[in-house]
């Protein structure tokens, strides 16, 4: 292929069974202009090293599986492209204030429990019987969550986000996030189901609005926004004046 | 399931240092810092005015030393700084502005909002120095009952 030039990968390796910390990597990979990040690691497995682990499913940004720091910022490997990182050196890492569970893959359990701790999906104020049909929504009331439906749980905000990396307990930019998609959803009960995990001490009020989160995302979430929104939501429950005032 | 051995990577104490957007949250965060100091040289002030003419200006011969104004122009820096920063911050951390339905811009509340800042220092600048244009001065002098501030 005339295209091909050769581009240097350090990755990041810890073998949790022989490692006590981790150590880089250098790999020479030829590549193309249309390859990404992601498809130049997966070279390094088909051809230069079988035992360099990483996430990946969809490769089309969709996912949300293949988020690792790249030259020190948090991206989707399927989505950064070799080219516009020439001449490299390309440094990859697992995302920043994780666990790291084998390489570039990082443990994913904490934001898995938050993520539950939250009630992501609709509770509604009634049960519905299916024979009473779909519930409608109108374009505006779609429109209040939309945005926020649109996280991939890919974790980019968390490696964004320092508070995190100082607590691990922070409920986080994505969770938040979704706490407030769901509490704008008009088939949703609102902010009554999930004001415990909001108040909390590792709820909104542990985010000191340092805004990389909203920054890194790369589906246009901004968690940002949704966290502190709801510190005002906070603020009002906490006056008991929420109900009052309204709003969801 | 077996527990995983995981490695955590320590978070270096220089970490705001590696990014740029950290730098500025840093620094806004900062400037809480040279407000706290400043708040405290106009209290410093305020208690000696209240033991007359003589400390008052001893305090304000102090305030002219070459390190007193330079703490003073690094403070306004940072209270300029500040300003624009929560300003834009701010379209973040209210809920979102609508007018007539459509969401006001990012940008639109960060103009509005420091164009106001800037208006009103510069008001309350000339008012103390006594450069406020005629009508204005009058108006405010219609305002402010006799006694109170001059």
């Amino acid at each position: 292929m005339t295209d091909t030039r050769t581009i240097r990968i350090e990755a990041l390796r810890f073998n949790p069974e022989t490692d006590s910390e981790p150590r880089l990597q250098r790999y020479e990979v030829p590549f193309t202009p249309d390859m990404s990040v992601l498809q130049g690691l997966q070279y390094i497995k088909d051809h230069l090293d079988g035992s360099l682990t990483f996430r990946w499913s969809c490769r089309m940004a969709v996912c949300g599986s293949c988020g690792m720091m790249i030259n020190g910022r948090p991206h989707l490997s399927c989505e950064t492209f070799l080219r516009d990182l020439y001449p490299g050196p390309v440094r990859v890492e697992p995302l920043d204030h994780f666990p790291v569970q084998r390489d570039l893959a990082i443990d994913q359990a904490g934001f898995l429990d938050k993520l539950a701790a939250i009630k992501p999906y609709i509770v509604s104020a009634k049960e519905r019987p299916l024979s009473e049909g779909p519930s409608r929504q109108t374009p505006a009331q779609l429109d209040a969550y939309y945005q926020y439906s649109q996280c991939i749980n890919c974790l980019l905000c968390y490696a964004a986000c320092p508070q995190f990396g100082l607590n691990p307990d922070f409920i986080g930019p994505a969770a938040l996030s979704l706490l407030h998609r769901y509490n704008l959803d008009s088939r949703d009960i609102g902010w009554s189901v999930r004001a415990d995990a909001a108040n909390a001490d590792v709820g909104v009020w542990e985010c000191t609005v340092v805004g990389y989160c909203s920054e890194v995302c790369p589906k246009g979430v901004d968690p940002m926004h949704a966290v502190n929104e709801n510190k005002v939501n906070s603020a009002l429950d906490y006056l008991g004046v929420k109900r009052l005032l309204g709003g969801r | 399931m077996a527990e995983v051995r995981t490695y955590r990577r320590p978070m270096p104490a220089d970490w705001w240092t590696r990014n740029p957007s950290y730098v500025v949250y840093m620094l806004r965060e900062a400037s809480a810092v040279f407000f706290f100091l400043y708040a405290l040289v106009l209290l410093w002030g305020l208690n000696a005015l209240s033991q007359g003419e003589a400390a008052f200006d001893g305090w304000r011969a102090l305030l002219a030393t070459p390190a007193m104004i330079a703490f003073h122009a690094v403070a306004a820096a940072f209270a300029l700084l500040h300003t624009v920063t929560w300003f834009m911050v701010l379209p973040k951390t209210a809920p979102t502005l609508r007018l007539g339905g459509r969401i006001v811009p990012v940008a639109a509340v960060v103009v509005v909002g420091v164009g106001a800042s800037a208006a009103i220092s510069a008001f309350i600048y000339a008012w103390v120095a006594g450069i406020l244009p005629p009508g204005l001065a009058e108006a405010v002098r219609n305002l402010v009952p006799p006694g109170g501030a001059s």
